[in-house]
């Protein structure tokens, strides 16, 4: 008789019990995991629609590769060309008519790029959820390292006339090596009186410039790691290698080749190297 | 004589008690069980997603081995020098076109004694020379036309009797 009356109530206690401990944790998890699931499921799509992609701009590039080589790998070099500099300001000086006096070279240290501290794709919130997700996630983000140029700041000092500097500094932005002018000093050139010493413009019209130039030069991109993800999807998303970028340079070159002929190659051969 | 039976019947004594296993039993028996049986499927089946996730995680970090792999890297190389590349060639500012404006901006009765161009702000200081202190104001003047942020100052006079004026100005093409 008494197990009769108290079985009911135990019962649905011990169900109880069992319903908040057990079932509801269980329910938590259960929305958790299909939440995550989902996210995987399109991080896995996003993956594998890479994946593939991968395999046909391999072969786009195999077949473009000349153009890769020729024009953005010389525009922008892998290695800095200091050599290389120096004889694309002595050329437009040539050719030009400027003068000049003295060419200093200055290594500029880039900073290091910091990795990103936060992922930003959606699995985000799913990283929350689990660190081994969150760190296999990273793994597909460090596809796109970031970018970091090695830099040599270039002083050219020197004189000419106006056209001349004008001509120069016009070509030396159309050289084919990226680079940018940063700083243009230019100047009358002076005559000192001797009796009283007073600095005058010269009557020859010349001018001095001092012009900073930086060249960069961009090392292999790939080597890096802990990029952000969305640097990887623009890249990857294409199936066919997008070329605007050689198109823009061919069209930069193109309109500086009008100004700025190439530069051609001098025949070497002296019998006598220490003589003019 | 009234014929009074007072002695219980069994059969109706029976049949009067309740059941040892009644419908409460049955409706507790089954909530228990039920219970049960939802957290056994819940726990199977948070079992099977967190297997099958596991597989997935491994699919993503085998295609994302592939995405690093060394003819991948030679994709993004190119994809990041070509963008580097068009974005630094939308910021180059050619000097010709400059001073292509400075040429049809000065007056002539002004003479440019110095030029400063800071390329990353595009800000050019130019030191200017005029018999007339009103040139100065009229080159101010012209020089808005053509580039921004146009300021005078610091003029003098000198021993010549020519005045020498400093005009900071912001090229077009920079702002």
């Amino acid at each position: 008789m008494r197990l009769k009356i108290f079985f009911f109530p135990l019962a649905l206690v011990v169900s109880l019990v069992i319903a908040v401990l057990y079932i509801q944790p269980e329910i938590i998890r259960g929305l958790a995991n299909f939440k995550e699931k989902q996210q995987l499921n399109q991080l896995e799509n996003d993956a594998k629609t890479r994946a593939n992609n991968v395999q046909l701009l391999v072969q786009d590039l195999k077949n473009k590769a000349s153009l890769e080589e020729s024009v953005l790998g010389q525009y922008l070099p892998r290695k800095q060309q200091s050599d290389a500099v120096v004889d694309t300001v002595n050329f437009l000086a040539n050719q030009t008519g400027v003068i000049v006096e003295a060419l200093t070279p200055t290594e500029i240290v880039n900073p290091v790029v910091e990795a990103p501290t936060t992922l930003t794709t959606g699995a985000n919130a799913s990283s929350q959820l689990d660190p081994n997700f969150a760190s296999q996630n990273a793994q597909l983000e460090e596809v796109i390292p970031p970018v970091q140029m090695n830099s040599v700041s270039v002083i050219i000092k020197g004189r000419g006339a106006y056209p001349n500097v004008k001509d120069f500094l016009t070509k030396l932005a159309f050289t084919n090596h990226f680079n940018s002018i940063d700083k243009i000093v230019i100047g009358q050139e002076k005559t000192v009186e001797k009796g009283t010493g007073t600095a005058t413009p010269a009557a020859s019209g010349q001018l001095t410039f001092n012009v900073t130039v930086i060249f960069s030069s961009l090392p292999p991109v790939g080597n890096y790691k802990n990029a952000s993800a969305d640097a990887g999807k623009d890249v990857f998303a294409a199936t066919s290698l997008d070329t605007k970028s050689v198109q823009v340079l061919n069209e930069f070159l193109a309109r500086g080749a009008a100004i700025v002929p190439p530069m051609q190659p001098v025949a070497g051969g002296k019998a006598n190297p220490f003589v003019h | 004589m009234v014929n009074i039976n007072l002695s219980r019947d069994g059969k109706n004594s029976e049949s009067r008690e309740t059941p040892l296993v009644g419908t409460a039993f049955w409706l507790s028996s089954g909530l228990l069980v039920f219970a049960v049986v939802v957290y056994g499927i819940l726990l199977s089946y948070n079992g099977v997603v967190a297997s099958q996730m596991a597989g997935q995680r491994l699919n993503v970090s085998n295609l994302a081995a592939q995405v690093n792999s060394p003819s991948a890297q030679a994709v993004t190389d190119f994809f990041r020098r070509g963008e580097e590349v068009q974005k630094h060639i939308g910021t180059i500012v050619i000097p010709g076109d400059t001073f292509g404006r400075l040429e049809k901006t000065v007056l002539p009765s002004v003479m440019v004694l110095s030029y400063q161009r800071d390329g990353q702000a595009g800000i050019i200081k130019l030191t200017l020379q005029t018999a007339a202190l009103k040139d100065i104001a009229q080159q101010i003047l012209s020089f808005k036309g053509s580039f921004d942020n146009v300021i005078g100052g610091n003029i003098s006079v000198g021993s010549d009797g020519l005045f020498t004026g400093e005009v900071t100005m912001t090229d077009k093409a920079s702002s």
